[in-house]
């Protein structure tokens, strides 16, 4: 007994100094921290106009909204030349009616009174080249054919999105796939996780991304299977499900965001359960004198349509 | 051209007239009881002061005039030894000296002499090493230089060490001249050095010899004992995570010997045994090993043979079982070096000494999960695994000319092979390497020469070159790395000095900010990724007062070139088809600062104070729009105090008492951690989905943006020594006294009251009870 009680004891010793250690709350002093303005706009190659959004950062400990900036001079710029000011919606909205070209450079200006000017710049992608998207014969595997354009340097990205399922489809709502299947090297492993279960052996979280790294010029084809986060076989008993498929092509500014983004995000879950092993990563942004992104896509999608009835 | 002729004519007959003079005293000291050769003791003609101190072979050679010389040997911890000899022609002899008594080998922390006193380098001794409290009884070398000024500590408890500014993987890390890769335990609670088997530990910090290359900062040089050759002797040691046991002995009486040293942590019992107790069906637990092997065989008074192996492991594992699952999952990681090593010293003259060495030396990391698949009843296999092999030959010779000169020349070619990342995954209708990168050998060929030439008694000049040529698939690289020092000294304790050295760094080492799992991965140059390069200027003065007390200030600057680090949003890397060079940016490094130190050497308390001031910063093109950022290693203020008292020895006691205090007060490192948040850009074809959840992202200015709370610590510990040569000895110690909680680590964690900030500390008042026995 005295030996059980001994060791016991030198377990919880050894556990309770080495490892698990004292966690404590802090309250940092964060007086000093000024806002920083924050530029958001995502321009879309062939849309009829471009939207940005301008806020303010918050201190950590703030609740509530963050704050909106009303006041601001948006100004949007193709080529180093003026196009236009964009108006003020609601909510931090700016926008301008102008139809974004493909290949062409845009840069966004906010201006706030008193404070110094805030810019991002992107360079808007070409459209994609030859692109497909079909579905094998039992409507699982998603084929993605595409000619890389060896003129420029590109960020491929690939997912679907699909009827939200809440016992019956919802074709107003919709959700990303949560878990894409392939079997392709082609993929950036920077979200992958192993499952052994699968007959597939690489699993990747919400998209596939695909760097154009020795494939110049080259016909690239990429298929996949998705499932939805918790469901492995998602079939619903009846109604019309809808899911998009698409291909896009971001610029390199998007494309930074987004992987340290999503490993970023990976992390904050990881920190929640494991801090010690953890730390938080700089997400990236293009906005010079403050934070956001001004970034930019072209996309080719595809509209997939089932009808499921009811089984006897 | 007949002028130029005649002018160095005249120039050999004054040296070689001047050698007329003088004849050549040389040899080796050691240590009487056990025969073992001394590093650095010194030996000093007493009437004019000349002198010079030990290499690492234990030999000296001094230009000595012709007849009578009065020579005083003394060493650390050793019974000060004069002589009279009467000097006719070169002359070689071994010299002895007793260990000295208790309380002479305890007071006398370190009497140097101004000769050997070098300004940028600390010797530690190792029973001061031994005395000094640590975490949980471990003997540390690497913590207790943690104590010297501009040596920096990374996380609270962590073996992380950036000298000057530099990245762990700056500091070149020797053990009897072979390079050491990983050099920390338990992902560096403990260094991978074993105390008991040490002889010696110096540590460059700025004026750097030709001799060593291949770093950016600094070099810790570790030199193993040699083993007793008189007699068989042994040391068993028992800490609170770990046993180890030392054995030497005659292999030949007086010519050859062994010293065999062990260690093993018992930490995965103590976690196994846990885990018994509570019935989990879970089991996870870490272990590690080293050991140390040495041999040495004296030919003859010229040739004298050493074969060393080094050998240690890290390993985490882990043994789990699903329900209703036939048989277990497990993962495995593992790390470690081996290291096996020949040398060949020959004594071509009194004054030619010659070092041959023959070395391979090898880092390993690997990672293996094996998952039993029950619906093919078969396991699959997923393997990751990095490593470095290193095949290296090198010369490396010195040569005394006349009484001002000592030159040291050298070469070092070597062969290193280089797998940064590999995985395998091994299942039913896979079985194929998903990555196979950059992999290939690296060829580099080094030369070197340096000169320290004593001009007259106040100065000296100390200049070296060092040429490397390295290649690798595609590209080459040549580098040029001139050292030059230059001394004034005024009277007897008082020393200027001012050098610089230019350095370049043939491999990186990739660090990620997880601590989960090791992926610590060398890398070497390639045609993409440049040899790393930095210059290190130092202006210091060193003051020696009654005797007793060394002051010391040095300034130093350091600008580093070619640094690299992982790209942000890459934190190790994982299966992909691609080159680790993709994933890594480099970029510019700067640090300066002012180290000021007051040493006590001499009496029952000794000890030193000093305190660095110092700023470090990166700097990365894709990074923080090209400006400076701080290094996370950056500590502006830090301060050390390191005290020993010798209790006054009564007879009738068993034991010799000490007792030690550290202090450590400095400024909080540098972490990545959002201050305020914003609002997101939303992800592409996202809006109204699960994936857009997350509607914010901290901001983080620049990386490193926020300092820690200060960093302060009290350890105390209380060494009973025996005195007879036999028997038990005990140090108790307690390590954070007044259980500071030191973060080590700041986040922000949401909750239902909205976000809360949190730290988690560790090591927190550690009490610990150590037992040697010596036998």
């Amino acid at each position: 007994m005295k030996k059980e009680v001994v060791g016991i004891f030198l377990v919880l010793l050894t556990w309770e100094l080495l490892l698990n250690g004292c966690e404590q709350k802090l309250h940092l002093d964060l007086n000093a921290q000024s806002p920083v303005l924050v530029v958001n706009s995502i321009l879309m190659a062939d849309n009829d106009s471009v939207r940005v959004r301008v806020t303010w950062t918050k201190n950590v400990y703030e609740q509530g909204d963050f704050p909106v900036e009303a006041n601001a001079s948006v100004k949007l710029y193709k080529n180093d030349r003026f196009v236009g000011a964009c108006q003020y919606q609601k909510e931090g909205w700016y926008i301008i009616v102008h139809h974004v070209e493909a290949t062409e450079v845009y840069r966004i200006e906010v201006d706030v009174p008193g404070r110094p000017l805030v810019w991002g710049e992107t360079r808007v992608p070409a459209p994609l080249l030859n692109a497909s998207i079909e579905c094998d014969s039992l409507q699982e595997r998603i084929i993605n054919r595409w000619t890389d354009r060896e003129e420029e340097k590109n960020y491929y990205w690939l997912s679907s999105t699909h009827s939200s399922l809440n016992g019956v489809p919802d074709t107003l709502h919709m959700e990303l796939l949560s878990y894409l299947q392939t079997n392709s090297t082609l993929p950036d492993a920077f979200n992958r996780s192993f499952d052994f279960d699968e007959e597939i052996p690489a699993e990747y979280d919400y998209y596939l991304r695909v760097e154009d790294s020795g494939l110049s010029g080259k016909e690239i084809e990429l298929s996949y299977k998705g499932r939805r986060s918790g469901y492995y076989y998602w079939e619903p008993d009846t109604g019309c499900y809808k899911s998009i498929r698409f291909i896009l092509s971001l610029d390199e500014n998007y494309d930074r965001y987004l992987k340290s983004s999503i490993v970023n995000d990976d992390y904050l879950a990881a920190m929640d359960s494991e801090p010690l092993f953890y730390a938080p990563l700089w997400t990236y942004s293009n906005i010079h004198g403050g934070t956001g992104l001004v970034a930019s896509y072209s996309k080719y999608e595809d509209l997939f349509i089932q009808v499921f009835t009811k089984r006897e | 051209m007949k002028r130029i002729l005649f002018i160095c004519s005249i120039l050999i007959g004054i040296v070689f007239a001047s050698f007329a003079q003088n004849v050549t005293l040389s040899g080796y000291i050691e240590n009487k009881a056990t025969g073992e050769r001394l590093i650095n003791a010194t030996i000093v003609e007493t009437k004019s002061g000349r002198g010079t101190s030990c290499n690492r072979y234990g030999f000296f050679s001094l230009s000595l005039p012709r007849g009578e010389n009065r020579l005083s040997v003394s060493h650390v911890g050793f019974t000060r030894v004069e002589s009279t000899i009467n000097l006719q022609t070169d002359t070689l002899i071994v010299m002895s000296l007793m260990p000295g008594n208790y309380l002479e080998e305890v007071l006398v922390m370190e009497k140097k002499n101004i000769f050997s006193s070098a300004l940028g380098k600390h010797s530690l001794s190792l029973d001061w090493v031994k005395r000094m409290p640590v975490v949980l009884g471990e003997a540390d070398v690497l913590k207790s230089l943690h104590f010297l000024p501009g040596v920096n500590p990374g996380q609270e408890g962590l073996t992380g060490f950036s000298v000057r500014g530099g990245s762990p993987d700056n500091t070149q890390f020797l053990l009897d001249g072979l390079p050491v890769y990983n050099v920390n335990h338990a992902y560096g609670y403990f260094s991978a050095f074993n105390g008991d088997a040490l002889q010696d530990v110096t540590l460059y910090t700025g004026d750097l010899p030709a001799r060593y290359g291949g770093n950016l900062s600094s070099v810790l040089e570790v030199t193993m004992r040699e083993g007793n050759r008189k007699k068989y002797s042994g040391d068993i040691h028992v800490s609170p995570v770990a046993g180890s046991v030392v054995v030497e002995g005659p292999l030949k009486k007086d010519k050859a010997s062994f010293l065999i040293s062990g260690r093993r942590t018992w930490l995965d019992g103590l976690l196994w045994m846990g885990q018994k107790i509570s019935g989990s069906d879970f089991s996870t637990g870490y272990n590690f090993y080293d050991l140390n092997i040495k041999v040495n065989w004296e030919i003859n008074s010229h040739n004298r043979l050493y074969i060393s192996m080094y050998n240690s492991r890290d390993s985490r594992f882990a043994t789990w079982k699903a329900k209703d699952s036939k048989r277990s999952d497990r993962f495995r990681f593992y790390w470690g070096n081996l290291s096996v090593s020949g040398r060949w010293n020959h004594l071509f003259s009194p004054t030619f000494f010659s070092n041959i060495t023959l070395y391979y030396s090898q880092f390993n990391n690997s990672q293996i999960m094996t998952v039993y698949n029950e619906s093919i009843s078969q396991r699959e296999q997923s393997k990751t695994n990095s490593r470095l092999r290193d095949w290296t030959l090198k010369t490396d010779s010195e040569i005394s000319i006349g009484e001002k000169h000592r030159t040291r020349f050298g070469t070092v070619c070597s062969i290193k092979y280089y797998v940064p990342e590999m995985s395998y995954i091994g299942s039913v209708n896979l079985n194929e390497h998903v990555r196979d990168t950059t992999t290939g050998n690296v060829y580099s060929l080094e030369t070197y020469l340096e000169d320290h030439w004593q001009l007259n008694d106040r100065w000296s000049v100390d200049a070296g070159v060092r040429f490397s040529l390295l290649t690798v698939p595609h590209a080459r690289y040549y580098s040029l790395q001139p050292r030059l020092s230059i001394s004034y000294r005024i009277g007897e304790s008082v020393l200027f000095k001012t050098s610089w050295a230019r350095m370049q760094q043939a491999q990186h080492l990739l660090m990620s900010n997880s601590m989960g799992m090791n992926t610590d991965l060398w890398v070497p140059v390639t045609q993409r990724v440049a040899p790393a390069s930095s210059d290190l200027f130092s202006i210091d003065c060193f003051y020696a007062f009654a005797n007793t007390w060394n002051f010391s200030i040095e300034g130093y600057f350091h600008r580093m070139d070619h640094v690299v680090r992982y790209k942000d949003g890459i934190l190790f890397l994982k299966t992909k088809d691609r080159s680790w060079q993709d994933y890594v940016d480099m970029g510019k490094g700067r640090a300066y600062g002012l180290e000021v130190m007051a040493k006590k050497t001499t009496g029952a308390l000794t000890g030193w104070v000093s305190y660095s001031w110092s700023k470090s910063e990166r700097r990365f093109d894709h990074v923080n729009n090209g400006e400076w950022f701080p290094f996370e290693y950056d500590r502006r203020h830090k301060l050390n105090v390191t005290t020993n008292y010798t209790f006054p020895i009564k007879e009738r006691c068993k034991f010799n008492k000490s007792f030690s205090i550290n202090f450590t007060l400095a400024t909080g490192n540098y972490i990545s951690i959002g201050k305020q948040f914003y609002h997101a850009a939303p992800m592409p074809e996202s809006f109204q989905t699960d994936a857009d959840n997350i509607q914010y992202r901290e901001y983080i200015e620049c990386p490193n943006n926020f300092r820690m709370p200060a960093y302060h610590h009290l350890d105390i510990s209380y060494t009973l020594d025996n005195r007879k040569g036999k028997g038990s000895s005990w140090v108790f110690g307690i390590y954070n006294l007044y259980a500071r909680k030191n973060p080590s680590i700041i986040y922000h964690k949401q909750t239902k009251e909205g976000v809360t900030t949190r730290s988690w500390s560790l090591l927190p008042f550690v009490p610990s009870i150590t037992w040697s026995y010596h036998f």
